[in-house]
């Protein structure tokens, strides 16, 4: 594994970065099984843990994190693909046509690009259920919008990046919305509230535009 | 059925101990935005720290007791009225049912806490009774309290009357002095940014929710972060969006974000966010990493005869 590189941030945060995303899950996984951490967040490029400043120093947390022990006997790999229906355009994908503009492409060749993809879910994040999806060919890259929304809805699939993410809930947004998933990403009813986590396997299927 | 609510105010939500453990779902903490007020108004009914309460916003609100019952205030300062008759915040105080609590707006503050001596019945969602609004789970089915609501109390003990020692009371105003420690992007702003960030005045904007609040000053200049990774960011981060205008996140805040992580607010200062409204002056203050845990740990050795757990 390459050289980690370990970043204290204020009294009780510090995060793990320099090594691929696939380490740093592991990582990440090995972090939460030790039980010390009040949480461990996956971000695209680090991981972060939160302490308690009253119970751990600085340099026993820097420690411990630069000697993470990586153990991969647990891992599983869920290979089942999950299915996403998606409408784009119109009003479910507002940013589709600014999207297309930017990249120079019309509507069909982006939707094309991105339902052909093998697309997996990088991490989970912004909000409950919201997944930073990787595996988007690397010409679709387009930045997220200067001025966020204060609201964007539920199911809205948005692309910034370099990557697809998916609003699982109604809530504010910086990313340009191009399309809509037409199932449930989150459902408080459920056992399992969130249809998607950290490493699953996307696959988006374009469903009517209007 | 053991409180009525007769006037929800603007936004008045059940909080608890904070939904902690599942950032990496996306799952916020929720909790109370001024975790201290809720403690210590907790404190005076006999309650631990994190026992549910209610969670007032600037406007106040009114309910009714329906039983018998020992509650006590904290927060921002307003006129409380029980049946008429004045009550002081930090103080325990007794209801009997019938009696009609009304809590005033908000004199300097924001948010005001309501405890009572029993356990307010909600709806547990990965292990907490937090209203967490924009997701629709926790509290009173996932949404703030409506006019006519009825809240049940349950396990209603005795609490003797006790009083908050005063110089544990915190007082708000409109201004703020927030310690803050460099977050890892604080290096993206100009060299100009990074000095004015920390001389100037912000004004907190009317985008101000239990999530983050938005702060106007001159605009701050982090061009160049607009392809940022997304990171971990918890309640106390300061994010920089092209625009200029920090946001501050509160007890609801997002677990990642792509923006500018330019500040975070140490930890003994983070209850104060939850008192912040629109128009209030901000202004931040340095600090390193190994002064900010220094100033944590004197705030929770001044708390720790009085609260039965630290901050976070």
């Amino acid at each position: 594994m390459t050289q980690l590189k370990v970043r204290l941030t204020g009294d009780d945060a510090a995060s793990v970065s320099g090594a691929k995303i696939s380490e740093l899950r592991q990582i990440s996984n090995a972090l939460r099984r030790t039980g010390d951490w009040l949480e461990v967040v996956d971000g695209i490029e680090d991981v972060t843990v939160l302490f308690d400043p009253l119970k751990m120093s600085p340099d026993k947390v820097c420690a411990s994190l630069m000697r993470v022990d990586v153990n991969s006997e647990n891992e599983e790999e869920i290979d089942e693909i999950i299915t996403l229906p998606v409408v784009f355009g119109g009003k479910d994908g507002p940013d589709l046509s600014d999207v297309c503009k930017t990249l120079g492409m019309v509507t069909d060749q982006l939707i094309d690009a991105l339902c052909r993809a093998d697309l997996y879910v990088d991490m989970m994040g912004f909000t409950p259920g919201f997944a930073y999806i990787g595996g988007v060919p690397e010409n679709l890259s387009v930045p997220r919008l200067a001025e966020p929304r204060k609201r964007v809805p539920a199911g809205s699939l948005g692309l910034a990046n370099g990557k697809c993410g998916t609003y699982a809930l109604d809530g504010p947004g910086g990313w340009p919305i191009i399309g809509r998933v037409q199932v449930d990403l989150f459902d408080a009813r459920k056992d399992q509230p969130f249809l998607l986590e950290a490493g699953r396997k996307i696959r988006l299927v374009r469903e009517g535009q209007e | 059925m053991s409180l009525r609510i007769v006037k929800s105010g603007l936004q008045s939500t059940l909080q608890g101990a904070p939904r902690s453990g599942f950032r990496h779902f996306g799952v916020p903490w929720s909790g109370p935005a001024d975790q201290l007020s809720m403690s210590l108004a907790n404190r005076l009914v006999g309650g631990a720290c994190s026992q549910a309460a209610i969670e007032t916003t600037m406007t106040g609100m009114t309910l009714e007791f329906e039983a018998d019952m020992a509650f006590a205030l904290a927060g921002a300062e307003c006129d409380v009225k029980l049946s008429g008759e004045p009550v002081d915040l930090h103080d325990t105080a007794h209801a009997k049912a019938g009696d009609v609590l009304e809590i005033g707006p908000a004199r300097g503050g924001c948010r005001t806490y309501m405890a009572v001596s029993g356990t307010i019945e909600a709806r547990d969602f990965l292990g907490s009774k937090s209203t967490y609004l924009a997701g629709g789970f926790g509290g009173a089915s996932g949404a703030a309290l409506k006019d006519g609501d009825r809240l049940s109390v349950s396990e209603i003990r005795n609490a003797e009357p006790i009083s908050t020692p005063l110089e544990l009371r915190p007082h708000f105003n409109d201004r703020f002095l927030l310690q803050v420690a460099e977050g890892p992007d604080f290096s993206v702003m100009s060299d100009a940014s990074r000095i004015s960030i920390f001389e100037e005045e912000f004004q907190a904007t009317q985008r101000a929710s239990r999530m983050g609040i938005e702060l106007k000053g001159s605009s701050l200049d982090v061009s160049g972060s607009e392809s940022k990774s997304s990171s971990a960011v918890f309640p106390g981060t300061v994010q920089c969006p092209p625009s200029g205008n920090p946001f501050i996140l509160l007890a609801d805040a997002q677990t990642t974000g792509g923006y500018a992580h330019i500040l975070q607010v140490i930890r003994s200062d983070r209850f104060q966010l939850g008192q912040i409204r629109p128009g209030a002056g901000i202004r931040f203050l340095k600090r390193s990493p190994s002064e900010a845990m220094e100033r944590y740990r004197s705030r929770w050795l001044a708390y720790r005869e009085w609260l039965d757990q630290p901050l976070i």
